[in-house]
């Protein structure tokens, strides 16, 4: 066997790509950053300009298809549910249309674009930010920066097990159907389905969690030694720190600006 | 030199009334493979978890009686410390793998790197486990999506790459094809060739006669019996309290109650074979 892949080990983590190299905890700066920065301003122009600018890194950064098939869910989800629900329930002066207890109107418009442009505009920056940073790396960085080696972990496998229990399901739902339980077609029959693995599900994974961490014991997890890494991330370049100053600086004065007005 | 010593060993999980383990008092040596078998529910998984201090310090419940490791109570030991000298591998490969790497190579190097080993020389433990192992064509694959078999191989390397002197195993093959269990007891004989000490349990009594220097026999939570291998595995007694006994065994006693008498009780298939081949066989009338 060729062992090249392992002078991989040798030198810090890098993908050739400026937005995934990034380090984890500059990531996570922009992320809070650009996805709170709509909040401040409080313009749907903008909000909806910044869902834009996420879309566009997720293509610079190589993952736009990972990226876009969350995105357009929670689009669907909450966006379309909560533009709806504003739109018909919000109060307004300008009355659109009036059907039984709806009332649309331009303000309700426009307050339902408003909070659809936040949430997206946020849950955006967030997906962005888990597509294109591996937890690992994550979490590396958190110890670095001095978080406790538990904590991590417990970040870490928190989102294994997401994707555990999502396999689990499909093995469960195989099983189901395999005994001839129907488990496609409309949502009330996946439902009907769904429902009655959520228990087992469950009681599996709070019962594979006990096992999982004597396994993490045997495997010296808490040893009272300085651990030390395979991979390892690049120290945080000074054109990167400067980018992330600025961004912080740029949000430092829209909070500014905001309070000013808000004073005025 | 006793290295585990319990004395009077009685331990029950929380909210149970019943304990687990009743008065168990025994000693294990370094250097030696000690076979446990038993009825299920027998008290072997609590053995092995009060051996890697599993109990006290990670099910509280009550423990009564003493126990030494190394001269050192099991109360007071550091179990951080004991984890970095005891291997623990239990029954459910899939529970065993971290699921947090992305590769077999990382997963083998999370212990080494939780024990603060340099990384060249981590590099250098993984391509060894792997190569002794046989897996190096994983290596690269993703641990989550291996099968129960390889990921049972996966979470052995990952244990000897930590170079513990004692390895307590549970079960390793229970949920694994025949050709799992072979591999599996393939990486168990070469850790005895290497002189670990090895305390597995295991139903296969049959492998366990093969491997085993002494056999503990566990039934409802109490030790039943503890001793050389070949004569705790010969002792028909043990039929009666449910236990098995290796093939070679039964047959001898059926060759016996059909009048043809072997020179000795064969404990493994190949010893039957043996004695057979020899032709030393007597002929007793009925």
């Amino acid at each position: 066997m060729d062992y090249d892949f392992t002078k991989q080990y040798m030198n810090p983590k890098r993908t050739g790509n400026v937005i995934r190299d990034l380090n984890p905890m500059s990531k996570v700066n922009l992320m809070l950053v650009l996805g709170l920065s709509p909040f401040i301003v409080q313009n749907y122009y903008y909000g909806f300009g910044m869902v834009i600018l996420f879309v566009l890194f997720s293509a610079a950064a190589g993952c736009f298809r990972s990226f876009f098939s969350l995105y357009w869910k929670v689009l669907l989800l909450f966006g379309v549910f909560l533009f709806v629900v504003k739109a018909a329930f919000a109060p307004g002066e300008h009355v659109l249309f009036r059907l039984w207890g709806i009332c649309v109107s331009t303000e309700s418009i426009q307050s339902g674009l408003n909070i659809v442009s936040l949430v997206l505009a946020f849950s955006g920056a967030f997906i962005l930010f888990v597509k294109t940073t591996p937890m690992d790396e994550f979490t590396y960085a958190l110890e670095k920066k001095g978080v406790s080696h538990m904590v991590s972990f417990v970040i870490l496998s928190s989102f294994q097990t997401i994707t555990d229990l999502k396999q689990n399901a499909q093995v469960i739902m195989e099983s189901q159907k395999a005994r001839g339980i129907e488990t496609e077609g409309n949502l009330l029959k996946r439902a009907k389905a769904y429902i009655p693995v959520m228990g087992p599900l469950v009681l599996n994974a709070i019962s594979s969690t006990e096992e999982k961490s004597i396994a993490m014991d045997a495997r010296a997890f808490s040893a009272p030694v300085a651990h030390t890494f395979l991979s390892e991330l690049p120290e945080v370049s000074i054109g990167e720190k400067a980018v992330v100053i600025l961004f912080d600086l740029a949000f430092v004065g829209l909070v500014t600006g905001r309070i000013v007005l808000w004073l005025i | 030199m006793a290295y585990i010593e319990l004395n009077e060993v009685t331990y029950t999980y929380p909210l149970m009334k019943e304990p687990a383990l009743q008065n168990i008092s025994c000693s294990l040596e370094l250097g030696k493979f000690y076979g446990v078998i038993g009825e299920n529910a027998g008290g072997k998984t609590t053995f092995c978890n009060l051996l890697r201090g599993l109990i006290p310090h990670f099910y509280n419940g009550k423990l009564l009686g003493d126990m030494t490791i190394n001269g050192e109570d099991i109360r007071k030991i550091d179990v951080d410390i004991l984890s970095t000298k005891m291997g623990y591998i239990f029954q459910n490969p899939f529970t065993q793998i971290s699921g947090v790497r992305k590769t077999v190579f990382e997963e083998i190097a999370l212990g080494l790197e939780n024990l603060g080993v340099p990384k060249a020389q981590m590099i250098e433990k993984v391509i060894e486990v792997a190569k002794l192992l046989k897996i190096e064509e994983l290596l690269l694959n993703d641990p989550n999506r291996l099968s129960g078999g390889q990921r049972q191989r996966v979470a052995f390397a990952s244990i000897i790459a930590m170079d513990s002197d004692i390895f307590v195993i549970d079960e390793p093959t229970s949920q694994l094809d025949p050709e799992g269990t072979e591999r599996i007891f393939e990486i168990i004989h070469m850790l005895k060739e290497q002189g670990k000490t090895i305390i597995l349990v295991e139903h296969k009594v049959d492998l366990i006669a093969e491997y085993a220097d002494e056999v503990l026999v566990f039934q409802k939570g109490r030790l039943l019996k503890k001793g050389d291998a070949r004569t705790v595995l010969s002792d028909l007694e043990l039929l009666e309290h449910g236990t098995m006994l290796p093939q070679a065994v039964i047959l001898e006693r059926e060759l016996r109650l059909n009048g043809i008498v072997l020179p000795k009780v064969p404990v493994t298939t190949e010893e039957c074979i043996d004695l057979l081949r020899k032709g030393d066989v007597g002929y007793e009338s009925n």
